[in-house]
C-alpha cells in the first residue's frame, strides 16, 4: 500500500437548477495513492466529471454549487481552503486534462504561451526561463520539433498534438496529481494509444497519481492499477483491475464488462444489454439506485439505500445480494 | 457465395480546395481510386483513421457526393450518371445512419413527422398508412409508440439513434450505410444498439457498410473488413483472416492499438510514429511509407497494386 495523496471522504456535490437542486455526486469516497493510477469508470451523468470538477472546485460557489464532504490533499481539506489558496493548487499541485482540446486551448495564444502562463503564475521565474521550460515540455510530451511547434497556434496542430500540448500544460508545474478527464475520447486509436502510452510513462518517471475518467473500459483493463465504477452519482464498485474484471460482483459492472463486443474462436459471443437507460438526475429510483435496470432486482432492494461494504481486500461493493451487506439487512 | 448487391469501380471523390480569396489551393483526393463490392446480405466494415476517406467513400457509394471519376453500379444498375430525379426511386434502396443522431433529425419536427415524412416524399401511401407504417417501425425498432410525438430533444442518444434506424428502415432499403452509428454512445447503450442492428438485419437479410474506427465493434458485427488509409483502400479480407492474419503493416499497427478488456494481458504495441499526412499532399510511392517501419527505396517511388495473398485476401504493399 502506497502513500495515500488524495482522500475523498463523503463528497456530495449538489447544483441549483431552475427544477431545484440536484445531486449530481452522492456521498462518494475513495483515494488516490502516490505514484498510481485510479480509474473511474461509467456512464454519461454519472457524476464522474462533477466528481473530479469537485476536487478542482471549478464550480461557481457563490451561485451554483453547494459540495458537503471533505477532500484532504497532502493533509488540506480543499474544501475548506479559502479561494486564493485553492488557485495555487489548481494547475500546480493538481492539474487536469479535459477531453476537448480544441476548447480547452485559447485560439489567440502559442503554444508556448499557453504553457508559459502556468509556469508563470505558479513560479517566480522570469519569461525566457519559462519559455525554455516550456519547450522542454514539449519536447518531453513527444512532440516533434518543439522549437517551431512552441510558436504555433492550437489551430495549427492536428488532434492529437492539442491534446499533447493540453497535457504539456498540465504538466509544467509537475504538478502531483493529474487528472484526465477522457483524455482521449474524440481520437483515433493510434493516437489514443500514444496518447496513453505517454500519461504511463510519465506517471512512473513523475512518480504522479492520476485519476482516469473513461467509460471504456479496455482502456482502463490496460492503464489502471485500481478501478471504480459509478452510477448516478454513486461509487457501486471498487477493485484492484484485475479483480473487477475477473470477478466483478455489482450488476451493473458485470453488465457493463459483458457488453463489450467480443469475439472468441471466431464466433460472436452473446452481447449481453443492461436494459433501459441511466434516469436523469431529478427521477432518481428509490432504494437502489440501479434497481430498475437490474436484473436480479428483489424486494429488498426497493426499501433501503445498500452502503459500499467491503467484501475482500480492497474490494468494496453496493448491492444487497452480493456481499456483506446481505446479512446485515435481513437480521 | 452471395450476389453482389453495390459494385464499385475505381472510384475517386477530389475536393477542390480554395485558399485566400477564393482561389484555387490544391485538390484533397478523399477517395482514391477505390474498388470494392458489397454482397448481399454482408456486413462490410470499413475501418481506417479520421481522414483516410471512409465516409466520403461511403457517401459517394450511394451517390451522397458525386464521385469525381470511376463506376458504381447498384444491383447491376449503373448509378454512376444517373441525374437526381431518375435516382430518386432508387434511393428507397439505399439509406444511411448517421453518428449523430442529434444533427441528424430535425429538431423542429417530432419523431411522427420526421417518420411519415420518409414515406410522404415516396408519395406511395395514404396519410393514415403512413401513421400505421410508422408506428409499427418504432416498435420494431424498440421505441414505445407515445414516442410518435415526441421531439428529438426529448429522447436520450440511444432512442434518436432509434429513430434515425427506423427513419432508414421505412423505405425498405436493400442498403444501408451506418457511419459510425454507435461511437456517440454509452457502453450499454451502444451493445443495445449493435443488438437492434443485427436483428433487424436477420430479419430483412440487409446488407451494411459498416463505417467505423472501433475495431472491437467492427470485428463483431463485419462479415468482411476493408482497411483505408489516405483515400486508398490497403487491405480487404474476412473479418478473422484480417483480424488473425493481418498483412498490411498499417493494419497491423491499426490492430495492435486496441486496447484489451483484459488486465493480464498489457502487451506491447506498435506505436505508430508521426501522423497522417495532409491527404492535400500525400506522399509519393506508397501513402503508407512515411510512417512504415519496414519501408525501402521501393517503397518510396513505386505506389503498390493490391494483390491477392490468400483467397479473399488483398492488400497493396510491396514487402509481403
Amino acid at each position: 500500500m502506497g502513500e495515500k495523496i488524495l482522500e475523498v471522504h463523503n463528497l456530495t456535490t449538489r447544483f441549483a437548477t431552475e427544477r431545484g437542486e440536484v445531486t449530481a455526486v452522492q456521498g462518494i469516497s475513495f483515494h488516490v495513492d502516490r505514484g498510481e493510477i485510479l480509474g473511474l469508470v461509467g456512464e454519461s451523468g454519472c457524476g464522474k466529471s462533477v466528481t473530479s470538477q469537485s476536487i478542482l472546485r471549478l464550480y461557481d460557489e457563490r451561485r451554483d454549487v453547494r459540495y458537503e464532504g471533505e477532500i484532504r490533499f497532502e493533509g488540506r481539506n480543499l474544501l475548506a481552503l479559502p479561494e486564493k489558496k485553492m488557485r495555487s493548487v489548481r494547475g500546480g499541485e493538481i492539474a487536469m486534462v479535459f477531453q476537448d482540446s480544441l476548447s480547452s486551448l485559447d485560439p489567440l495564444f502559442t503554444c508556448a504561451d499557453q504553457i508559459m502562463e502556468s509556469i508563470l503564475i505558479h513560479r517566480k521565474i522570469s519569461r525566457a526561463k519559462a519559455r525554455a521550460e516550456a519547450v522542454e515540455m514539449l519536447r518531453l510530451v513527444g512532440i516533434p520539433d518543439p522549437e517551431k511547434r512552441a510558436d504555433q497556434y492550437p489551430h495549427e496542430l492536428s488532434g492529437g498534438m492539442r491534446q499533447r500540448v493540453m497535457i504539456a500544460c498540465a504538466l509544467s508545474c509537475r504538478p502531483k496529481l493529474l487528472i484526465a478527464d477522457e483524455p482521449t475520447t474524440a481520437l483515433d486509436v493510434t493516437i489514443q494509444a500514444q496518447i496513453m502510452e505517454l500519461i504511463r510513462d510519465l506517471n512512473e518517471k513523475l512518480n504522479m497519481g492520476v485519476i482516469l475518467i473513461t467509460h471504456d473500459l479496455a482502456v482502463v483493463s490496460e492503464m489502471c492499477t485500481r478501478v471504480a465504477v459509478m452510477y448516478l452519482g454513486q461509487i457501486v464498485e471498487e477493485a484492484d483491475v484485475v479483480t473487477l474484471f475477473e470477478h466483478p460482483l455489482h450488476p451493473y459492472t458485470q453488465g457493463l464488462l459483458r457488453s463489450i463486443p467480443t469475439v472468441k474462436g471466431g464466433k460472436r459471443e452473446e452481447l449481453s444489454v443492461i436494459e433501459g437507460t441511466v434516469p436523469p438526475l431529478d427521477r432518481i429510483p428509490e432504494g437502489c439506485r440501479f434497481r430498475p435496470r437490474c436484473p436480479n432486482a428483489s424486494p429488498l432492494c426497493s426499501g433501503q439505500m445498500p452502503g459500499l461494504k467491503p467484501v475482500g481486500e480492497g474490494h468494496r461493493v453496493r448491492c444487497f445480494l452480493c456481499g456483506g451487506e446481505e446479512k446485515e439487512a435481513r437480521s | 457465395m452471395n450476389l453482389p448487391i453495390l459494385r464499385a469501380e475505381h472510384v475517386k471523390t477530389w475536393f477542390p480546395v480554395r485558399g485566400l480569396a477564393g482561389r484555387p489551393a490544391g485538390t484533397v483526393r478523399a477517395v482514391d481510386d477505390v474498388s470494392l463490392t458489397l454482397r448481399q446480405g454482408e456486413t462490410y466494415g470499413l475501418v481506417g483513421e479520421t481522414g483516410c476517406g471512409k465516409s466520403t467513400l461511403g457517401r459517394t457509394l450511394i451517390r451522397l457526393l458525386e464521385p469525381t471519376d470511376g463506376r458504381i453500379f447498384l444491383n447491376d444498375t449503373e448509378i454512376t450518371s444517373l441525374t437526381q430525379r431518375q435516382l430518386r426511386p432508387l434511393r428507397s434502396k439505399m439509406q444511411m445512419i448517421f453518428q449523430d443522431p442529434y444533427s441528424s433529425l430535425d429538431g423542429r419536427m417530432h419523431v411522427g413527422d420526421i417518420l411519415t415524412e420518409t414515406l410522404a416524399i415516396q408519395g406511395r401511401a395514404s396519410r393514415r398508412e403512413r401513421m400505421e407504417r410508422s408506428l409499427r417501425m418504432l416498435s420494431e425498432v424498440g421505441l414505445p409508440a407515445e414516442h410518435f410525438y415526441r421531439y428529438p430533444h426529448e429522447l436520450s442518444g440511444g432512442q434518436r439513434q432509434r429513430v434515425g434506424i427506423a427513419r432508414a428502415l421505412l423505405s425498405e432499403p436493400e442498403l444501408i450505410v451506418c457511419d459510425e452509428p454507435v461511437s456517440a454512445l454509452d457502453v450499454s447503450v451502444r451493445s443495445q444498439i449493435i443488438r437492434l442492428l443485427l436483428e433487424l438485419q436477420r430479419e430483412r437479410s440487409l446488407t451494411y457498410l459498416f463505417i467505423s474506427h472501433d475495431m472491437s465493434v467492427v470485428r463483431y458485427m463485419a462479415d468482411r473488413v476493408g482497411v483505408m488509409y489516405l483515400g486508398a483502400l490497403v487491405e480487404e479480407a474476412s473479418v478473422d483472416e484480417l483480424f488473425d492474419h493481418a498483412a498490411h503493416p498499417y493494419t497491423r499497427v491499426l490492430l495492435s492499438a486496441v486496447p484489451t478488456p483484459d488486465p493480464r494481458t498489457r502487451r506491447q504495441r506498435i506505436v505508430l510514429e508521426g501522423e497522417l499526412p495532409s491527404p492535400l499532399s500525400p506522399p509519393g510511392g506508397c501513402p503508407f511509407h512515411t510512417r512504415c517501419a519496414h519501408a525501402t527505396e521501393r517503397c518510396r517511388t513505386e505506389r503498390p497494386e493490391l494483390k491477392e495473398i490468400a483467397p479473399g485476401h488483398i492488400a497493396s504493399c510491396h514487402i509481403i
